[in-house]
């Protein structure tokens, strides 16, 4: 799966491929034992830091959605399918939640908006899902 | 043999002028003359004109070099380097000034302001192309039978075996028989083979880099291709020093004072290296164009590569210090080159100087050499 990170900007480039892999995830795009390319390979291919890669698989290992061995590389650890988030991933995901909410609603987002958008973002990802299984079969 | 000088000179200088006159029609067109643009710009009539003073320049330099050939015909040495070297030196010369004009108007006409810009690569680990697995074994398998040659042959052998001839094609050094000096070359071809093939699990390094102008699938097709293709090419260059050294042992053993060696050789040489190259372009820049007609077809990406013309000195030499790959593709040419900024590649680019300096000094120092 190719991603974009945008080197301009103002979030950080191992934060944006954490995102990019973790909306991959999402969407079924890099399931579950889906081999990923090591951190070397990554920042050859993108022609960035090595350290900065490093990073961004290290915020990914530390949330449980990929694992690393010395035989096998990094692997993607779980997906949509793999059954409940570990303890007190729901209540920091709610704190953050808050803040995007609130963001919206200081703007003036009305709470139909905001619904229609949760809606529209949730039937991507299982669209996107659907038609990858499609593709496999 | 004077025709033959001219033939030579003749074919190396039409090839390198095609080369340099297609080059724009083969690279990518957000990289015009090595000077990085949006891709919305590719048709702006400023790199129209750029590209269009450049080909007719190199149709100059390559008149300039035919009747150089034709002037120097007397001194064989002069007619076979002086019009290959201006044509190259005045082909830069052409692609820098030319160049400089696509410059200056996009930093006049700040053509990056606005423009969102991605860098784009595969998360997934990627297939390594298979290693030149069935060149290698037909270069093995021909040195192998120039070897069961020479064991049946060597009973017959001179006492004293041929080792070194020089540049008129006249014996100037010979060995005493042995198994060294019978089949040293053979040794030397199969220590070629397995070095170029070992070469080929580090074509894995140069990943090709994705042009986030293309599509998804596009920009995966383009990086796949210039893998393969480079693994393949590695696999063909050990089959052509194969082919060179089977010729010239076998040459060796049986007709050691042929004059066949010294006007059959480079003309083969010369045909099978333009070939292979030949092959290589058309591969490389097809797929490049397939790409891109699949580009206008498809929807296209929004973002563009960022400009990072200020890594690449007269787009041509690359030096990044945070980009840790060591070969990346060349912005002006077919194939990678190295990143000076990179330790590996650094290492290369000093190794490189040397050889040249090298191969020079040798070249005036050695005496019996051209006259």
């Amino acid at each position: 799966m190719q991603i974009d990170i945008d080197p301009l900007s103002e979030v950080p480039l191992y934060q944006q491929l954490r995102d990019r892999v973790v909306e991959g995830i999402a969407s079924g795009l890099l399931p579950t034992g889906e081999q990923l390319a090591s951190v070397r390979q990554l920042a050859v291919a993108f022609g960035i830091n090595v350290a900065t890669v490093s990073k961004g698989y290290e915020l990914l290992r530390h949330e449980g959605l990929i694992r690393t061995n010395h035989k096998s590389g990094s692997v993607i650890a779980r997906g949509p399918a793999d059954g409940a988030a570990r303890d007190g991933f729901a209540d920091e995901w709610r704190t953050r939640l808050t803040t995007l909410l609130a963001e919206a609603v200081a703007q003036g987002v009305t709470p139909a908006q905001i619904s229609e958008s949760v809606d529209c973002i949730l039937t991507g990802f299982t669209r996107k899902e659907q038609s990858t299984e499609g593709d496999r079969a | 043999m004077t025709w033959f000088v001219l033939l030579f000179s003749v074919v190396i200088c039409t090839l390198i002028a095609g080369l340099l006159f297609a080059m724009p029609a083969i690279v990518h067109p957000t990289v015009p003359l090595g000077v990085s643009v949006p891709h919305d710009r590719v048709d702006d009539p400023v790199i129209r004109a750029a590209v269009r003073r450049y080909r007719v320049a190199i149709v100059g330099c390559w008149v300039l070099a035919i009747v150089g050939t034709i002037l120097l015909a007397d001194q064989v040495g002069l007619a076979l380097t002086a019009p290959v070297l201006g044509l190259v030196v005045l082909g830069a010369a052409s692609y820098l000034v030319a160049r400089s004009s696509i410059s200056r108007a996009k930093r006049i006409g700040r053509w990056y302001e606005g423009v969102p810009v991605r860098l784009r690569a595969d998360v997934t680990a990627q297939a390594s192309p298979r290693p030149p697995i069935w060149w290698a074994i037909v270069s093995v398998l021909l040195l192998l039978a120039v070897v069961v040659i020479g064991i049946a042959a060597y009973p017959n052998l001179p006492e004293m075996v041929p080792v070194h001839w020089n540049a008129a094609g006249e014996i100037d050094g010979d060995a005493a028989k042995s198994i060294w000096s019978v089949f040293g070359p053979v040794l030397i071809g199969m220590g070629v083979v397995a070095l170029l093939f070992a070469t080929s699990y580090l074509g894995r390094l140069p990943t090709a880099r994705s042009v986030a102008s293309d599509t998804h699938e596009q920009a995966a097709h383009r990086v796949d291709v210039q893998r393969r293709l480079l693994v393949s090419l590695l696999g063909q260059l050990g089959l052509v020093v194969t082919l060179l050294i089977c010729a010239l042992t076998v040459t060796e053993w049986f007709a050691p004072h042929s004059n066949v060696l010294f006007v059959v050789f480079p003309i083969v040489l010369i045909v099978l290296i333009a070939a292979m190259i030949t092959v290589f372009v058309v591969r490389y820049s097809r797929s490049i164009v397939r790409a891109q007609v699949a580009a206008t077809g498809a929807h296209a990406g929004i973002a563009d590569l960022p400009d990072d013309d200020r890594y690449w000195k007269g787009g041509l030499i690359y030096v990044n210090r945070n980009d840790p790959a060591v070969f990346v593709p060349k912005r002006f040419g077919v194939g990678w080159t190295v990143n000076l900024g990179s330790a590996g590649g650094f290492a290369i680019g000093l190794l490189l100087v040397l050889v040249v300096v090298g191969a020079i000094t040798l070249a005036i120092v050695t005496p019996g050499g051209r006259h």
